[in-house]
Protein backbone atom coordinates (compact mmCIF):
# COMPACT_ATOMS: atom_id res chain seq x y z
CA UNK A 1 0.00 0.00 0.00
CA UNK A 2 1.09 3.44 -0.61
CA UNK A 3 2.25 6.00 0.35
CA UNK A 4 4.54 3.70 3.19
CA UNK A 5 4.52 4.32 7.02
CA UNK A 6 7.35 5.83 6.81
CA UNK A 7 6.30 8.28 3.75
CA UNK A 8 2.56 9.07 6.23
CA UNK A 9 4.94 9.38 9.14
CA UNK A 10 7.19 12.19 7.19
CA UNK A 11 4.18 13.89 5.70
CA UNK A 12 2.55 14.25 9.10
CA UNK A 13 5.77 15.66 10.84
CA UNK A 14 6.08 18.11 7.68
CA UNK A 15 2.48 19.14 7.77
CA UNK A 16 3.11 19.71 11.68
CA UNK A 17 6.40 21.59 11.15
CA UNK A 18 4.63 23.67 7.86
CA UNK A 19 1.41 24.66 9.25
CA UNK A 20 0.94 24.15 12.95
CA UNK A 21 3.94 24.56 15.15
CA UNK A 22 4.09 28.22 13.68
CA UNK A 23 0.51 29.28 14.47
CA UNK A 24 1.39 27.92 17.90
CA UNK A 25 1.72 31.11 20.67
CA UNK A 26 1.05 29.40 23.48
CA UNK A 27 4.52 28.67 24.85
CA UNK A 28 3.88 25.35 26.41
CA UNK A 29 1.79 24.32 23.17
CA UNK A 30 4.57 24.91 20.91
CA UNK A 31 6.94 22.86 23.46
CA UNK A 32 4.60 20.13 23.16
CA UNK A 33 4.69 20.28 19.24
CA UNK A 34 8.53 20.66 18.99
CA UNK A 35 8.90 17.17 21.28
CA UNK A 36 6.07 15.62 19.01
CA UNK A 37 7.77 16.76 15.97
CA UNK A 38 11.30 15.37 16.81
CA UNK A 39 9.38 11.90 18.20
CA UNK A 40 7.73 11.43 15.17
CA UNK A 41 10.90 11.57 12.88
CA UNK A 42 12.59 9.38 15.68
CA UNK A 43 9.57 6.91 15.30
CA UNK A 44 10.70 7.14 11.38
CA UNK A 45 14.46 6.37 12.20
CA UNK A 46 13.30 3.30 14.02
CA UNK A 47 11.13 2.12 11.45
CA UNK A 48 13.91 2.16 9.06
CA UNK A 49 16.82 1.01 11.07
CA UNK A 50 15.35 -1.06 14.84
CA UNK A 51 14.34 -3.84 13.09
CA UNK A 52 17.99 -4.43 11.87
CA UNK A 53 19.33 -3.34 15.03
CA UNK A 54 17.29 -6.09 16.74
CA UNK A 55 18.89 -8.94 14.55
CA UNK A 56 22.49 -7.27 14.96
CA UNK A 57 21.38 -7.54 18.96
CA UNK A 58 20.26 -10.57 19.55
CA UNK A 59 22.66 -12.66 17.19
CA UNK A 60 25.53 -10.84 19.74
CA UNK A 61 23.43 -11.63 22.89
CA UNK A 62 23.04 -15.38 22.14
CA UNK A 63 26.50 -15.51 21.57
CA UNK A 64 27.16 -13.56 25.02
CA UNK A 65 24.99 -15.82 26.76
CA UNK A 66 26.50 -18.81 25.11
CA UNK A 67 29.89 -17.45 26.40
CA UNK A 68 28.71 -17.06 29.98
CA UNK A 69 27.16 -20.15 30.15
CA UNK A 70 30.39 -21.78 29.29
CA UNK A 71 31.79 -20.03 31.77
CA UNK A 72 29.53 -21.00 34.38
CA UNK A 73 31.23 -23.69 36.77
CA UNK A 74 28.54 -24.88 39.50
CA UNK A 75 31.68 -26.18 41.44
CA UNK A 76 33.75 -22.94 41.50
CA UNK A 77 30.88 -20.46 42.40
CA UNK A 78 27.79 -20.53 44.11
CA UNK A 79 24.84 -19.72 42.31
CA UNK A 80 26.19 -20.67 38.81
CA UNK A 81 23.88 -23.50 37.84
CA UNK A 82 20.80 -21.66 38.47
CA UNK A 83 21.80 -18.75 36.65
CA UNK A 84 23.14 -21.44 33.73
CA UNK A 85 19.63 -22.92 33.82
CA UNK A 86 18.36 -19.29 33.59
CA UNK A 87 20.37 -18.15 30.63
CA UNK A 88 19.96 -21.11 28.62
CA UNK A 89 15.99 -20.84 29.12
CA UNK A 90 16.06 -17.74 26.77
CA UNK A 91 18.79 -19.39 24.86
CA UNK A 92 15.87 -21.99 23.97
CA UNK A 93 13.00 -20.44 24.15
CA UNK A 94 10.59 -19.90 21.19
CA UNK A 95 9.43 -16.55 20.30
CA UNK A 96 7.54 -16.54 17.60
CA UNK A 97 6.25 -19.56 15.22
CA UNK A 98 8.14 -20.35 11.77
CA UNK A 99 4.48 -18.65 10.60
CA UNK A 100 4.67 -15.68 12.53
CA UNK A 101 6.68 -12.30 11.32
CA UNK A 102 9.28 -11.14 13.76
CA UNK A 103 7.15 -7.69 14.91
CA UNK A 104 9.25 -5.13 15.90
CA UNK A 105 6.86 -5.46 19.09
CA UNK A 106 7.87 -8.75 19.29
CA UNK A 107 11.43 -8.67 18.47
CA UNK A 108 11.69 -5.80 21.72
CA UNK A 109 10.18 -7.98 23.92
CA UNK A 110 12.39 -10.73 22.93
CA UNK A 111 15.43 -8.62 23.22
CA UNK A 112 14.12 -7.19 26.60
CA UNK A 113 14.13 -10.93 27.86
CA UNK A 114 17.99 -11.48 27.24
CA UNK A 115 18.73 -8.16 28.27
CA UNK A 116 17.48 -8.82 31.31
CA UNK A 117 19.20 -11.91 31.63
CA UNK A 118 22.49 -10.82 30.19
CA UNK A 119 22.62 -8.06 33.01
CA UNK A 120 21.45 -10.59 35.36
CA UNK A 121 24.33 -12.51 34.76
CA UNK A 122 26.72 -9.55 34.66
CA UNK A 123 26.09 -8.91 38.15
CA UNK A 124 26.46 -12.08 38.87
CA UNK A 125 30.39 -12.23 37.24
CA UNK A 126 31.28 -8.53 39.00
CA UNK A 127 30.44 -10.11 42.39
CA UNK A 128 31.87 -13.22 41.64
CA UNK A 129 35.15 -11.91 40.13
CA UNK A 130 37.63 -12.61 43.06
CA UNK A 131 36.38 -16.42 42.49
CA UNK A 132 36.24 -16.42 38.36
CA UNK A 133 38.82 -13.77 37.69
CA UNK A 134 41.57 -16.90 38.17
CA UNK A 135 39.79 -18.56 34.90
CA UNK A 136 41.35 -17.13 32.13
CA UNK A 137 37.86 -17.01 30.15
CA UNK A 138 36.48 -14.69 32.76
CA UNK A 139 37.89 -11.21 31.35
CA UNK A 140 37.48 -12.29 27.87
CA UNK A 141 33.67 -12.93 28.45
CA UNK A 142 33.36 -9.89 30.38
CA UNK A 143 35.14 -7.62 27.37
CA UNK A 144 32.68 -9.61 25.40
CA UNK A 145 29.91 -8.22 27.92
CA UNK A 146 31.05 -5.05 27.46
CA UNK A 147 31.68 -5.23 24.04
CA UNK A 148 27.92 -5.77 23.22
CA UNK A 149 26.82 -2.56 25.52
CA UNK A 150 28.72 -0.41 23.32
CA UNK A 151 27.88 -1.47 19.85
CA UNK A 152 23.94 -1.92 21.15
CA UNK A 153 24.44 1.69 22.31
CA UNK A 154 25.75 2.64 19.01
CA UNK A 155 22.75 0.71 17.32
CA UNK A 156 20.95 3.01 18.92
CA UNK A 157 22.37 6.12 18.50
CA UNK A 158 21.64 5.93 14.60
CA UNK A 159 17.88 7.17 15.44
CA UNK A 160 18.77 9.51 18.30
CA UNK A 161 16.59 13.59 17.61
CA UNK A 162 17.36 16.46 18.70
CA UNK A 163 14.75 18.51 20.71
CA UNK A 164 15.95 21.92 22.88
CA UNK A 165 13.61 22.80 25.41
CA UNK A 166 14.91 25.35 27.44
CA UNK A 167 15.05 25.14 31.23
CA UNK A 168 13.44 28.75 31.20
CA UNK A 169 10.36 27.62 29.01
CA UNK A 170 9.66 25.17 31.91
CA UNK A 171 10.40 27.15 34.84
CA UNK A 172 8.68 30.32 33.69
CA UNK A 173 5.77 30.39 35.23
CA UNK A 174 5.85 27.79 37.93
CA UNK A 175 6.69 29.80 40.93
CA UNK B 1 -12.99 9.24 38.35
CA UNK B 2 -14.20 12.84 39.93
CA UNK B 3 -11.24 15.68 40.29
CA UNK B 4 -11.36 17.94 42.94
CA UNK B 5 -8.75 20.25 40.74
CA UNK B 6 -11.49 20.25 37.80
CA UNK B 7 -14.21 21.67 40.17
CA UNK B 8 -14.09 24.77 41.74
CA UNK B 9 -16.95 24.66 43.92
CA UNK B 10 -15.86 21.71 45.39
CA UNK B 11 -12.25 22.92 45.87
CA UNK B 12 -13.23 25.73 47.14
CA UNK B 13 -15.51 23.86 49.97
CA UNK B 14 -12.58 21.85 50.26
CA UNK B 15 -10.16 24.72 51.49
CA UNK B 16 -13.37 26.70 53.50
CA UNK B 17 -13.20 23.53 55.88
CA UNK B 18 -9.74 23.31 56.03
CA UNK B 19 -9.11 26.36 56.64
CA UNK B 20 -11.94 27.43 59.21
CA UNK B 21 -10.72 30.54 59.86
CA UNK B 22 -11.48 31.57 56.15
CA UNK B 23 -15.22 30.76 56.13
CA UNK B 24 -15.80 33.76 53.81
CA UNK B 25 -12.75 32.27 50.98
CA UNK B 26 -14.02 32.26 47.39
CA UNK B 27 -11.56 30.51 45.29
CA UNK B 28 -11.29 32.73 42.31
CA UNK B 29 -9.25 30.68 39.93
CA UNK B 30 -7.70 27.52 39.35
CA UNK B 31 -4.98 27.21 36.85
CA UNK B 32 -2.30 24.30 35.99
CA UNK B 33 0.91 24.69 35.18
CA UNK B 34 1.43 23.24 31.91
CA UNK B 35 4.93 22.18 31.70
CA UNK B 36 6.74 19.90 33.98
CA UNK B 37 7.35 16.31 33.29
CA UNK B 38 7.72 15.17 37.16
CA UNK B 39 4.58 15.84 38.67
CA UNK B 40 1.33 18.34 38.37
CA UNK B 41 1.53 21.87 39.86
CA UNK B 42 -1.62 23.56 40.15
CA UNK B 43 -1.66 27.15 41.01
CA UNK B 44 -5.02 28.55 42.92
CA UNK B 45 -6.14 32.01 44.03
CA UNK B 46 -7.67 33.22 46.67
CA UNK B 47 -10.21 36.37 48.23
CA UNK B 48 -11.81 36.53 51.29
CA UNK B 49 -8.21 35.41 53.02
CA UNK B 50 -5.07 36.57 54.39
CA UNK B 51 -2.97 37.97 51.97
CA UNK B 52 -0.70 35.75 52.38
CA UNK B 53 -2.73 32.83 51.58
CA UNK B 54 -4.35 34.40 48.65
CA UNK B 55 -1.89 32.39 46.39
CA UNK B 56 -1.50 28.53 47.22
CA UNK B 57 0.32 26.38 44.95
CA UNK B 58 -0.95 22.33 45.16
CA UNK B 59 1.27 19.84 43.83
CA UNK B 60 0.15 16.00 43.07
CA UNK B 61 1.47 13.10 41.15
CA UNK B 62 0.24 11.90 37.54
CA UNK B 63 -2.57 9.90 37.60
CA UNK B 64 -0.24 7.03 36.07
CA UNK B 65 2.52 8.22 39.18
CA UNK B 66 5.54 10.17 39.00
CA UNK B 67 8.76 9.80 36.81
CA UNK B 68 10.30 11.96 40.02
CA UNK B 69 12.19 9.01 42.18
CA UNK B 70 11.12 11.10 45.06
CA UNK B 71 7.78 10.30 46.21
CA UNK B 72 5.52 13.21 46.83
CA UNK B 73 4.85 12.91 50.53
CA UNK B 74 8.54 13.70 50.78
CA UNK B 75 8.77 16.51 48.56
CA UNK B 76 6.00 18.36 51.17
CA UNK B 77 8.49 17.05 54.08
CA UNK B 78 11.35 18.54 52.81
CA UNK B 79 9.74 21.73 52.59
CA UNK B 80 7.72 21.18 56.16
CA UNK B 81 11.20 20.47 57.68
CA UNK B 82 13.04 23.19 55.49
CA UNK B 83 10.70 25.66 57.36
CA UNK B 84 12.35 26.49 60.62
CA UNK B 85 15.54 26.64 58.71
CA UNK B 86 17.74 29.84 57.59
CA UNK B 87 17.22 27.84 53.72
CA UNK B 88 14.52 29.66 52.35
CA UNK B 89 11.50 27.83 50.78
CA UNK B 90 8.21 28.09 50.47
CA UNK B 91 6.01 27.05 53.56
CA UNK B 92 4.75 23.98 53.26
CA UNK B 93 0.78 24.32 54.77
CA UNK B 94 -0.54 21.01 54.80
CA UNK B 95 -0.78 16.94 52.56
CA UNK B 96 -3.58 16.15 52.12
CA UNK B 97 -4.14 12.02 51.96
CA UNK B 98 -7.81 11.48 53.42
CA UNK B 99 -10.01 12.29 50.85
CA UNK B 100 -11.91 9.37 49.07
CA UNK B 101 -10.73 8.87 45.48
CA UNK B 102 -8.73 11.44 44.76
CA UNK B 103 -5.30 11.58 44.56
CA UNK B 104 -3.23 12.91 47.63
CA UNK B 105 -1.98 16.30 47.11
CA UNK B 106 -0.07 18.80 49.71
CA UNK B 107 -0.56 22.11 49.43
CA UNK B 108 2.04 25.11 49.93
CA UNK B 109 2.32 28.98 49.85
CA UNK B 110 3.18 30.56 46.25
CA UNK B 111 5.71 32.43 46.30
CA UNK B 112 6.09 36.08 44.56
CA UNK B 113 9.41 36.69 42.05
CA UNK B 114 11.34 35.53 39.14
CA UNK B 115 13.65 32.63 38.12
CA UNK B 116 14.88 35.21 35.36
CA UNK B 117 17.15 37.75 36.73
CA UNK B 118 17.27 40.67 34.35
CA UNK B 119 20.62 40.65 32.72
CA UNK B 120 21.65 37.27 33.59
CA UNK B 121 21.40 35.84 30.07
CA UNK B 122 22.63 38.88 28.25
CA UNK B 123 26.30 38.06 27.21
CA UNK B 124 26.97 41.84 27.31
CA UNK B 125 30.65 42.26 29.50
CA UNK B 126 27.89 45.32 31.44
CA UNK B 127 26.57 42.68 32.67
CA UNK B 128 29.62 40.66 34.23
CA UNK B 129 28.76 41.97 38.05
CA UNK B 130 25.31 41.19 37.73
CA UNK B 131 25.86 37.48 36.96
CA UNK B 132 28.86 37.38 39.21
CA UNK B 133 26.23 39.02 42.16
CA UNK B 134 23.69 36.24 41.33
CA UNK B 135 26.47 34.09 41.16
CA UNK B 136 27.06 35.01 45.08
CA UNK B 137 24.07 34.90 46.28
CA UNK B 138 23.55 31.39 44.96
CA UNK B 139 26.53 30.17 46.45
CA UNK B 140 25.56 32.03 49.86
CA UNK B 141 21.97 29.99 49.99
CA UNK B 142 23.41 26.83 49.08
CA UNK B 143 25.75 27.22 51.82
CA UNK B 144 22.88 27.45 53.87
CA UNK B 145 21.52 24.28 52.84
CA UNK B 146 24.65 22.15 52.92
CA UNK B 147 25.10 24.05 56.62
CA UNK B 148 21.45 23.14 57.77
CA UNK B 149 21.53 21.23 60.97
CA UNK B 150 19.77 17.76 58.51
CA UNK B 151 19.97 15.99 61.52
CA UNK B 152 17.98 17.98 64.29
CA UNK B 153 15.30 19.40 61.50
CA UNK B 154 14.66 15.25 61.31
CA UNK B 155 15.97 14.61 57.49
CA UNK B 156 17.69 11.09 58.31
CA UNK B 157 13.32 10.11 59.06
CA UNK B 158 12.67 10.92 55.26
CA UNK B 159 16.33 10.28 53.45
CA UNK B 160 19.26 7.63 53.85
CA UNK B 161 21.61 8.37 55.57
CA UNK B 162 25.32 7.31 54.80
CA UNK B 163 26.88 5.84 57.71
CA UNK B 164 29.77 7.96 57.00
CA UNK B 165 30.93 10.96 54.83
CA UNK B 166 33.35 8.70 53.08
CA UNK B 167 30.50 6.34 52.16
CA UNK B 168 28.00 9.20 50.87
CA UNK B 169 28.50 8.04 46.57
CA UNK B 170 28.30 4.68 47.77
CA UNK B 171 24.91 4.70 49.22
CA UNK B 172 23.69 6.89 46.37
CA UNK B 173 24.76 5.14 43.91
CA UNK B 174 23.16 2.00 45.56
CA UNK B 175 19.88 4.23 46.19
CA UNK B 176 19.39 5.06 42.53
CA UNK B 177 20.87 1.38 41.84
CA UNK B 178 17.80 0.04 44.13
CA UNK B 179 15.40 2.44 42.74
CA UNK B 180 15.94 1.08 38.93
CA UNK B 181 15.11 -2.24 40.31
CA UNK B 182 11.98 -1.47 41.78
CA UNK B 183 11.30 0.00 38.02
CA UNK B 184 12.34 -2.76 36.20
CA UNK B 185 11.37 -2.03 32.82
CA UNK B 186 14.61 -3.33 30.85
CA UNK B 187 18.10 -4.08 31.54
CA UNK B 188 20.89 -2.36 30.31
CA UNK B 189 24.15 -3.91 30.81
CA UNK B 190 25.59 -0.51 30.13
CA UNK B 191 23.90 0.69 33.60
CA UNK B 192 25.46 -2.27 35.72
CA UNK B 193 28.85 -1.25 34.42
CA UNK B 194 28.66 2.20 35.12
CA UNK B 195 27.38 1.85 38.50
CA UNK B 196 30.23 -0.78 39.31
CA UNK B 197 32.92 2.34 37.90
CA UNK B 198 31.00 4.43 39.89
CA UNK B 199 31.69 2.22 43.45
CA UNK B 200 35.69 2.02 41.86
CA UNK B 201 35.79 5.41 41.54
CA UNK B 202 33.98 6.94 44.37
CA UNK B 203 36.03 9.55 46.43
CA UNK B 204 38.16 8.34 49.27
CA UNK B 205 37.89 11.62 51.07
CA UNK B 206 34.55 13.44 51.54
CA UNK B 207 34.02 17.19 53.29
CA UNK B 208 30.94 16.07 55.22
CA UNK B 209 27.45 14.98 55.37
CA UNK B 210 24.84 17.55 54.21
CA UNK B 211 21.87 17.85 53.10
CA UNK B 212 21.37 18.47 49.14
CA UNK B 213 19.24 19.91 46.80
CA UNK B 214 19.92 18.26 43.84
CA UNK B 215 18.65 19.94 40.69
CA UNK B 216 19.46 23.73 41.61
CA UNK B 217 20.97 27.40 40.03
CA UNK B 218 19.29 29.16 36.58
CA UNK B 219 15.09 28.60 36.52
CA UNK B 220 14.95 26.64 40.02
CA UNK B 221 15.53 29.35 42.30
CA UNK B 222 13.18 32.45 42.76
CA UNK B 223 14.64 35.62 42.74
CA UNK B 224 13.19 39.46 44.35
CA UNK B 225 15.44 42.32 44.67
CA UNK B 226 18.10 40.22 44.01
CA UNK B 227 17.59 37.74 46.40
CA UNK B 228 16.92 34.45 46.88
CA UNK B 229 13.54 34.34 48.17
CA UNK B 230 12.34 30.33 47.71
CA UNK B 231 14.55 27.50 46.11
CA UNK B 232 12.15 25.14 44.59
CA UNK B 233 12.36 21.25 42.96
CA UNK B 234 13.96 19.26 45.88
CA UNK B 235 13.53 16.38 43.65
CA UNK B 236 16.74 14.88 44.00
CA UNK B 237 17.53 15.97 47.74
CA UNK B 238 19.34 13.70 48.99
CA UNK B 239 21.84 13.53 52.47
CA UNK B 240 25.46 13.31 51.15
CA UNK B 241 28.36 14.79 49.68
CA UNK B 242 27.45 18.75 48.91
CA UNK B 243 30.09 18.07 45.81
CA UNK B 244 27.06 16.36 44.48
CA UNK B 245 25.27 19.46 44.02
CA UNK B 246 28.00 21.26 42.44
CA UNK B 247 27.55 18.65 40.18
CA UNK B 248 24.13 20.04 39.06
CA UNK B 249 24.43 24.00 39.57
CA UNK B 250 22.89 25.43 35.95
CA UNK B 251 24.51 28.17 34.88
CA UNK B 252 25.21 29.73 38.44
CA UNK B 253 29.07 29.77 38.12
CA UNK B 254 29.77 31.22 34.97
CA UNK B 255 33.13 31.69 34.02
CA UNK B 256 33.95 35.97 33.45
CA UNK B 257 37.64 35.69 32.43
CA UNK B 258 39.81 35.77 35.36
CA UNK B 259 37.19 37.37 37.65
CA UNK B 260 34.90 34.56 38.06
CA UNK B 261 34.09 30.99 37.55
CA UNK B 262 34.64 27.90 39.16
CA UNK B 263 37.71 28.67 41.19
CA UNK B 264 36.88 31.67 42.66
CA UNK B 265 33.45 30.54 42.97
CA UNK B 266 34.53 27.29 45.04
CA UNK B 267 36.97 29.39 46.99
CA UNK B 268 33.89 32.30 47.87
CA UNK B 269 31.97 28.91 48.72
CA UNK B 270 34.60 27.98 50.98
CA UNK B 271 34.56 30.98 52.88
CA UNK B 272 30.69 31.10 53.70
CA UNK B 273 30.52 27.50 54.70
CA UNK B 274 33.94 25.94 55.69
CA UNK B 275 33.54 23.24 53.46
CA UNK B 276 36.10 22.92 50.72
CA UNK B 277 35.23 21.27 47.71
CA UNK B 278 37.15 19.35 45.57
CA UNK B 279 36.90 19.95 41.72
CA UNK B 280 38.15 16.84 40.51
CA UNK B 281 34.92 14.96 42.42
CA UNK B 282 32.73 17.37 40.36
CA UNK B 283 32.98 15.33 37.43
CA UNK B 284 32.72 12.11 39.68
CA UNK B 285 29.24 13.93 40.66
CA UNK B 286 28.26 14.29 37.17
CA UNK B 287 28.28 11.07 36.27
CA UNK B 288 26.14 9.62 39.28
CA UNK B 289 23.94 12.63 37.76
CA UNK B 290 23.97 10.53 34.48
CA UNK B 291 22.85 7.65 36.56
CA UNK B 292 20.22 9.99 37.98
CA UNK B 293 18.85 10.51 34.92
CA UNK B 294 18.87 7.27 33.40
CA UNK B 295 17.07 5.96 36.38
CA UNK B 296 14.20 9.01 36.18
CA UNK B 297 13.73 8.49 32.55
CA UNK B 298 13.57 4.86 33.00
CA UNK B 299 10.61 5.78 35.36
CA UNK B 300 8.98 7.95 32.64
CA UNK B 301 9.27 4.61 30.49
CA UNK B 302 7.48 2.51 33.28
CA UNK B 303 4.57 5.28 33.33
CA UNK B 304 4.27 5.37 29.36
CA UNK B 305 3.75 1.41 29.48
CA UNK B 306 1.69 1.56 32.82
CA UNK B 307 -0.89 3.55 30.26
CA UNK B 308 -0.01 7.18 30.18
CA UNK B 309 0.02 9.06 27.46
CA UNK B 310 1.79 12.54 27.62
CA UNK B 311 4.16 12.97 24.33
CA UNK B 312 7.13 14.79 26.89
CA UNK B 313 7.09 11.55 28.83
CA UNK B 314 8.17 9.70 25.79
CA UNK B 315 10.80 12.47 24.74
CA UNK B 316 12.19 11.96 28.15
CA UNK B 317 12.54 8.09 27.73
CA UNK B 318 13.99 7.98 24.60
CA UNK B 319 16.20 10.35 23.99
CA UNK B 320 17.21 12.39 27.30
CA UNK B 321 17.38 8.75 28.44
CA UNK B 322 19.80 7.88 25.64
CA UNK B 323 21.90 10.96 26.16
CA UNK B 324 22.51 9.87 29.72
CA UNK B 325 23.43 6.28 28.94
CA UNK B 326 26.32 8.12 26.41
CA UNK B 327 27.47 9.98 29.43
CA UNK B 328 27.78 6.68 31.70
CA UNK B 329 29.38 5.09 28.48
CA UNK B 330 31.81 7.46 27.82
CA UNK B 331 32.74 8.00 31.50
CA UNK B 332 32.94 3.83 32.28
CA UNK B 333 35.07 3.36 29.27
CA UNK B 334 32.66 1.98 26.48
CA UNK B 335 32.42 5.34 24.58
CA UNK B 336 35.93 7.24 23.86
CA UNK B 337 35.22 10.24 26.02
CA UNK B 338 35.19 12.57 22.64
CA UNK B 339 32.43 9.97 20.71
CA UNK B 340 29.66 12.02 19.74
CA UNK B 341 26.92 12.35 21.98
CA UNK B 342 23.77 11.39 21.66
CA UNK B 343 22.26 14.55 19.70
Amino acid sequence: MRPRTDEVLDSVTSTLDEYIVPDLSDPYAKTMATAISGLLRHVTLRLQAEGQAFYDDLLELRAVLTSIVGLLDPAVVTGADDLAKEIRAVLDKEYRTSREYPTLISLADEATEFNHVLDKADRFLLSAKTTLAEDERYQPVRDQIRGYATHQLGREMSWAFDVVISPGQERAESR
Amino acid sequence: MPDLLMDRAKFQSYLRHKLPEAEKLTVTGIKKFPRGSSRETWFIECEGITPSRRKLVVRRDFLSGSVCPLPLRTEYEIYRRLGPSPVPVAEALWYEDGLDDEREFFVREHIDGTWDVPGFQNPNPEYDDVRIAVSKEHLRKMALVHTCDWEALGFGEIMPVPPSPETAALTLVDTIVAKLEEIKLESHVLVTEAAEWLRDHAPKTTPRISLCKGTNGLGEEVFRGGEIVAMCDWELACLGDPTYDFAQLQAFLPEIGSQWGLTQGLEYYEEISGIHIEPGTIDYYRVVNALHGAMFTQNAARLIADGDKLARLCWGATQVNLQFRVILAKACGLLPAKAASAS
